[in-house]
């Protein structure tokens, strides 16, 4: 291999004999990073990896052991190769989690493009794997970056049991060219779109407490990641009839605007990219009943009803929301497609809802979560139990 | 369109705040209204916008501005397939579509009226012999014209019989420089360039050639962006000592403008000022795109009386300027005068769906 292999933390996995998933080496070694990045005094202001760190606190890990009784009848799958995206710095801590919990070996490949959160988590991550009872993970384990157009992705490729691609459709697609192994198996997280469904009595009832936490969560869910994320919503269905709507939309949107304006730094190139997205989908004859502007903070196009096309279209970033009024969501189900992730919503049943995605047979839609929570990330993710997805089952009968 | 016929026959320059703003108070409510009576797209932008145009407003700055970008997403045009005569394009970046941009015939013409009008106020009325500072071949095709060659072609009416001082490969054709230097014979001549080439393949290559050029008898007019010279750390002063090291010329004007906007260009004059003249003017809005008064900093929102055509006649474009003063520029010329700082930044967005290329 002429391109060299940066290696950040760890060694390239010698030794890739699988573990059980929740094996207590890999738990222990989460557990106590966790407690190093809370402690860091770097990783202080850093909310991704806080976020993160919080994921892998050892009370969540015994929970997770708890809710897989199956984990003794499985064993890792042996080497996970995964693919980190660019520009979610954090992602790469998550699914090496993924990856150790589940009782495999792991590679991650890193982006070229370093970022804060990355070094302060590599800076953890090389001071759990220096402590001598962390050194059979330190073994199985490495953090490495190299040129995208070296050899190393079809050398993990062909050698690793599972391979996990974080990115774009692009990505997934041009990782994919590389051929794996025989047994092994790929996990791909492409483009994802996702979606907002608010009862809108529900709003128009909040009070003005309640009504500040909707809009605190619904921030957290699409700005913190300038709305970009694969579970951040575009679209905001407001259920219930024409006047309620409007009353819900009126009294969410201001709240939603005012924390926005307080919080989120909008660059002049994103407002006319933004400026730039309504004028266009004017152009292309989307069915715009009003629009409400926000300065450069918040623009939100309302629309006469669900368009006929491809719901997914409706895309915005750093704060360029679409919204329209349906009295319930029956005339969505048509519309979901396969790349739909998840429902954010507020005040609905969310048994209710999964039922509708059952009971209507939804191409996509795998994740309902109240709104605020459409970035925590878990091992189930995409409509996929990672555990289940990268161990395999001992399947004894008797 | 007897506006512009009468402004055709006056002063560039002459008109000052009250005029200038009565001026495009009115008239661009004229061009608001005819655009959403001609294009569609246009019409339908007016309506998210939620603006009815029926009514003249008080200020430019009242009135709605499409994004230049726009141009390079749609095709926008205000006439019928059949009357389009002339089509520009923007040079544009390779992983970009260019703009375009529809000319009927009375669009290119006045193009062309206004350009001279503007230009002649800096060089005079006198056709001079004049030295392109480009390759013959970069005017060749003549139906679809990128912005330089569309500059080329433009400018090239000011001069007599234009020579090319570069070949083909934008390497200096020293034939072509000496015999036109001869037949100058130490008496004025234009010369007229794209920033970037006059810089590269002209300036730097006759200083690093080490031969003796005088041209000091000449004017420089160039345009096109600082942008790959501003990546060399060079700025208008570094590139006017240059000029003046390597050919002896010390009048020099850049200009400013877009292709969306071509023929009513801004010109610097000679207290290094971009000027509007009656045909255009500016505003600077802010993100929220508050407009925000002289001397402050932000983006640069661009009027033009001339496009009828295409709804190109109110643009916002992603470069940050300054309004520097109205009126009161040393060099006598009235309207507003600003200087451009270059490109606003690229934002770094965060987010899962583009991701690390494989």
């Amino acid at each position: 291999m002429p391109s060299p292999l940066e290696i950040l933390a760890g060694a390239e996995p010698a030794q890739v004999r699988p573990l059980p998933p929740f094996a207590a080496q890999a738990v222990n070694f989460l557990a106590d990073l966790s407690a190093d990045l809370r402690a860091a005094p770097l990783a202080r202001g850093m909310g991704d990896v806080q976020t993160f760190a919080f994921w892998c606190r050892r009370s969540n890990l015994t929970r997770m052991v708890q809710a897989r009784p199956d984990a003794g009848q499985r064993l890792g799958r042996g080497l996970a190769f995964h693919v980190a995206p660019s520009n979610v710095p954090v992602n790469f801590a998550f699914t090496l989690g993924f990856g150790l919990l589940s009782g495999n070996a792991n590679v991650v490949r890193l982006a070229s493009r370093p970022s804060p959160q990355a070094d302060v988590i590599i800076a953890a991550l090389c001071r759990m794997m220096d402590k001598s009872e962390h050194a059979a993970i330190a073994a199985r384990t490495a953090l490495v970056r190299y040129d995208a157009d070296s050899d190393w992705t079809a050398h993990f490729s062909a050698h690793c049991d599972v391979r996990v691609i974080w990115g774009g459709d692009d990505t997934v697609r041009a990782i994919r060219s590389h051929v794996l192994g025989p047994r092994a198996i790929d996990i791909a997280f492409p483009d994802r779109y996702s979606l907002c469904v608010m009862a809108a009595h529900a709003v128009v009832g909040l009070d003005e407490v309640g009504l500040t936490r909707l809009a605190e969560g619904f921030y957290n869910d699409t700005y913190l990641m300038d709305q970009n994320a694969c579970s951040s919503p575009h679209l905001v269905v407001w259920q219930g009839d024409g006047a309620t709507a409007d009353k819900a939309a009126a009294r969410f949107w201001p709240v939603l605007a005012s924390l926005a304006q307080a919080r989120y730094a909008v660059a002049p190139v994103q407002a006319v990219d933004k400026y730039t997205r309504l004028l266009s989908s004017a152009i292309e004859g989307q069915p715009i009943a009003a629009t409400r502007r926000f300065g450069a903070t918040l623009t939100v196009i309302g629309l006469k009803g669900l368009p006929a096309a491809d719901l997914a279209n409706l895309r915005g970033q750093s704060g360029l929301f679409w919204e329209v009024a349906a009295p319930d969501l029956t005339g969505l189900a048509p519309l979901v497609t396969r790349r739909f992730q998840t429902l954010t919503q507020f005040g609905l049943e969310a048994g209710a809802l999964r039922d509708f995605v059952i009971t209507q047979g939804l191409a996509g839609i795998d994740r309902i979560v109240p709104v605020g929570k459409a970035l925590d990330m878990d091992l189930v993710w995409d409509g996929l139990d990672l555990v289940a997805q990268m161990s395999r089952i001992i399947d004894v009968r008797t | 369109m007897a506006d512009l016929d009468a402004l055709l026959e006056g002063p560039p320059f002459a008109l000052d705040h009250a005029a200038k703003a009565a001026l495009f108070a009115t008239q661009m409510g004229e061009r608001t209204r005819h655009h959403q009576a001609h294009c569609d797209a246009y019409a339908r932008i007016l309506q998210a916008l939620d603006f009815d145009p029926a009514q003249d407003r008080a200020n430019l700055a009242d009135y709605p501005f499409l994004p230049a970008r726009l141009f390079k997403l749609h095709d926008l045009k205000s006439i019928p397939d059949e009357m389009v005569r002339k089509q520009l394009t923007s040079s544009g970046t390779s992983s970009q579509r260019p703009s375009r941009i529809f000319l009927d015939a009375d669009a290119a013409s006045l193009q062309t009226k206004v350009l001279t009008r503007i230009v002649g106020d800096f060089i005079g009325k006198t056709r001079l012999p004049m030295l392109v500072i480009d390759a013959a071949s970069t005017v060749k095709n003549r139906n679809v014209f990128s912005a330089r060659a569309a500059g080329i072609l433009g400018f090239s009416m000011f001069g007599r019989s234009p020579a090319y001082a570069l070949d083909d490969d934008l390497q200096p054709d020293w034939p072509a420089i000496d015999a036109f230097i001869a037949a100058l014979n130490g008496g004025p001549a234009l010369l007229f360039g794209f920033t970037f080439v006059v810089f590269q393949h002209f300036i730097q290559a006759l200083l690093q050639s080490g031969r003796q050029v005088d041209l000091s008898g000449g004017v420089l007019i160039h345009g096109g962006g600082w942008k790959k010279l501003a990546d060399r750390a060079v700025n208008s002063p570094t590139f006017k000592s240059m000029l003046k090291d390597a050919t002896g010329i010390e009048r020099c004007h850049n200009y400013y403008g877009l292709v969306e906007q071509t023929g009513s260009i801004f010109m610097e004059c000679e207290s290094g000022h971009l000027h509007c003249s009656v045909f255009s003017d500016v505003v600077i809005r802010d993100a929220d795109f508050q407009a925000l008064p002289q001397g402050a900093r932000g983006l640069v929102q661009l009027a033009s009386l001339l496009p009828r055509s295409y709804p190109g006649h109110n643009l916002l474009t992603e470069d940050e300027g300054t309004v520097l003063g109205e009126d009161d520029c040393p060099c006598g010329r009235k309207g507003r005068y600003f200087q451009i700082h270059g490109r606003t930044a690229q934002a770094e967005i965060r987010g899962c769906s583009d991701a690390v290329s494989p």
